[in-house]
């Protein structure tokens, strides 16, 4: 009998491009592989934003949708990634907005984030998320997107305003803006008022 | 101030370490991929954004409601995951036990109520086993499957992949199991699985990034009668009639453990000769073609290995079938995109559209994926050729120092002399 052998594969970095070109050809190996590859950072950036509810499988399934089917459009493949994040965002604020009209309307209860199936290693740490989120419910959507991007998922400015398909002038406008709102709201938030309490202006 | 040391920042971070920790334990991921794995459920959802705001508005008050409530889930459970059914097989419920196979072109998507989700390649058989509460084991007969557990300590699963045992916990594999080569492959995406069965002796590990390829079936002994032993997936490379014959021993050696193909020993003893793979060892492509013909070519390509894939592709184009061999090739590199061997594929198809332009890329995309592989020499020195017949001089230029560089005494050193001498 032949002998097992171990072969290492070929790093995921150097297929992107390739996967792209395939994947606009309508090849569905290809186009699973992208969702392989994204949709964890897809989940990540719709959760940052919309906090964790039970429909984020459906929305990460509606961005991949947007995906492919706009995939045609993408000049610069190297963009691929930060095309991806953007269209996360859009389909986060429509997600918003959406929510907006419910609460409006008045014919629903609004969405509760929904608790963590398991016990929570620290529940400080719970109830600040849950008061976070509380807070940036408040928040005008536009606003909401660039903290929750700027401070949960941790982006820079210039990928941010990417994102966001705004000026990065726009961006650091409503950051400020978010940023001001916030620390009001958290002030008044016992749950988190030592988590913001040594907030200085930032560099 | 640093983003450590920002309360802003600080706090987002605890945010999102909670928001990750929610979306693996609730198994996002998986949902949406057991979404994905669904083209009745993306029409669906597509039309339903199409109605607009305009048309919500003529719609009754009733209506509206219930387009503004919430999208319920009952009919999925909580997270996406499938309702209280022991599994589900494409939207319907499967039966424990029950043979399944996935016809035709379409993959085949079987979903478990922890997220577990497993999609069946054309031509895949398979059955799930397990108690009635819970399925626990999936047995391949033949095929290919792309796997993914969610990772939670009360989430065990075991393949039975051919003769191989597979024992996972929250991970991601392709596996596959071709009984007539009786050969095992394993593709590794995410954690690990431990791996047991012929040759593992006391079980193997692999991890993410790595592949395991395993052909079980015994390597024959030379013939001296005139058998062929030589390995099958090279031999027809051997043979293209522009090749310089010198270049001809710089096919891969049996047992080549580097970027070259695998290995498929030749067995022309051990099975009957009206087997395809053995026509084509004895160089009877026609014959090895009529009968793949007569099985159905587009089967046996679903549901072939790796290797099988290359000398199908082999088999077609020495027989002059150069459309079915590009097919074959082509789907071979789709298919198999991680596999080492995809850029012996490349090298084929350079060799079908050579000495057209075309050719070219094909050879470049060897050298790119096989850089040190054993048609390395012949893929230079054939875009060299290319270069030079299409009169390209800037890149036959660059091409015939880059050869002489690497191969000053091989088969197309006089060529490159040659256009490194001529007028520029």
């Amino acid at each position: 009998m032949s002998e097992a052998r171990i072969i290492p594969l070929l790093p995921k970095r150097e297929l992107d491009e390739t996967l792209v070109e395939r994947a606009r050809r309508g090849d569905t190996d290809a186009q699973t592989e992208i969702f392989h590859r994204h949709a964890a950072a897809v989940a990540g950036i719709l959760a940052n934003i919309l906090g964790v509810r039970h429909e984020l499988a459906d929305r990460v399934h509606d961005v991949f949708l947007v995906v492919f089917r706009d995939l045609g459009r993408l000049r610069d493949v190297s963009l691929f990634r930060a095309w991806i994040a953007a269209i996360a965002v859009n389909k986060a604020r429509q997600a918003l907005r959406t929510r907006r009209r419910r609460r409006w309307l008045r014919f629903v209860n609004p969405d509760d984030l929904s608790d963590m199936p398991g016990p929570e290693p620290d529940p400080a740490h719970r109830d600040a998320v849950q008061a976070t989120y509380r807070i940036l419910d408040e928040l005008p959507a536009e606003e909401r997107l660039v903290f929750a991007l700027r401070f949960i998922e941790g982006m820079r400015l210039e990928e941010l305003a990417t994102a966001c398909a705004v000026s990065l002038a726009t961006a650091k406008r409503r950051l400020q803006r978010a940023r001001e709102r916030f620390l009001r709201g958290a002030a008044q938030d016992e749950r988190l008022r030592e988590w913001v309490r040594e907030v200085r202006d930032e560099p | 101030m640093s983003p450590e040391r920002n309360p802003l920042r600080r706090l987002g971070k605890a945010v999102a370490l909670h928001n990750m920790r929610w979306l693996k334990v609730n198994q996002v991921v998986e949902s949406a991929e057991a979404l994905w794995a669904r083209p009745s459920h993306r029409g669906l959802r597509w039309r339903l954004p199409a109605l607009g705001i305009a048309t919500a508005i003529f719609v009754v008050g009733g209506a509206v409601a219930l387009w503004l409530l919430p999208r319920r889930h009952e009919d999925r459970g909580p997270a996406g995951a499938p309702p209280a059914a022991t599994f589900w097989v494409r939207d319907r419920p499967g039966s424990l036990g029950q043979w399944l196979v996935a016809d035709g072109a379409a993959e085949m998507a079987c979903r478990f109520p922890d997220g577990t989700s497993v999609l069946a390649r054309p031509g895949t058989r398979l059955r799930v086993r397990g108690d009635t509460a819970r399925p626990t084991t999936v047995e391949v007969e033949r095929g290919r499957i792309a796997v993914s557990v969610p990772h939670r300590p009360d989430v065990t699963w075991r393949f039975e992949v051919g003769p191989f045992d597979l024992r996972v916990t929250g991970t991601r594999f392709d596996a596959s199991w071709d009984p007539e080569l009786e050969l095992f492959e394993l593709l590794m995406h995410d954690g690990s699985v431990e791996t047991r069965g012929p040759t593992l002796g006391a079980g193997r590990t692999v991890v993410a990034g790595q592949q395991l390829r395993l052909q079980v079936r015994a390597a024959s002994p030379p013939d001296a009668g005139g058998g062929l032993t030589v390995p099958l997936s090279t031999l027809p490379m051997a043979t293209v009639p522009s090749f310089v014959p010198g270049a001809q021993a710089d096919a891969a050696e049996p047992g080549s453990t580097g970027n070259g193909p695998s290995v498929v020993p030749g067995s022309a003893n051990a099975e009957p000769a009206s087997n395809w793979r053995n026509l084509a060892a004895g160089g009877r492509y026609a014959e090895a073609l009529a009968q793949i013909e007569a099985l159905g070519f587009d089967r046996v390509q679903a549901s072939a290995a790796a290797a099988n894939m290359l000398l199908l592709g082999d088999v077609a184009r020495l027989a002059g079938r150069p459309e079915r061999a590009r097919g074959a090739y082509l789907t071979m590199r789709q298919r198999f995109f991680t596999d080492p061997s995809k850029a012996q594929a490349a090298f084929a198809l350079g060799l079908l559209a050579f000495p057209g332009p075309a050719a070219a890329s094909w050879f470049e995309t060897y050298l790119a994926e096989s850089p040190s592989g054993p048609l390395a020499r012949e893929a230079l020195g054939r875009l060299l050729e290319v270069h030079h017949r299409t009169g390209d001089p800037t890149a036959a230029l660059e091409e015939a120092e880059r050869y002489l560089a690497q191969y000053p005494g091989g088969p197309h050193a006089d060529l490159a002399r040659s256009v490194l001498s001529g007028p520029r």
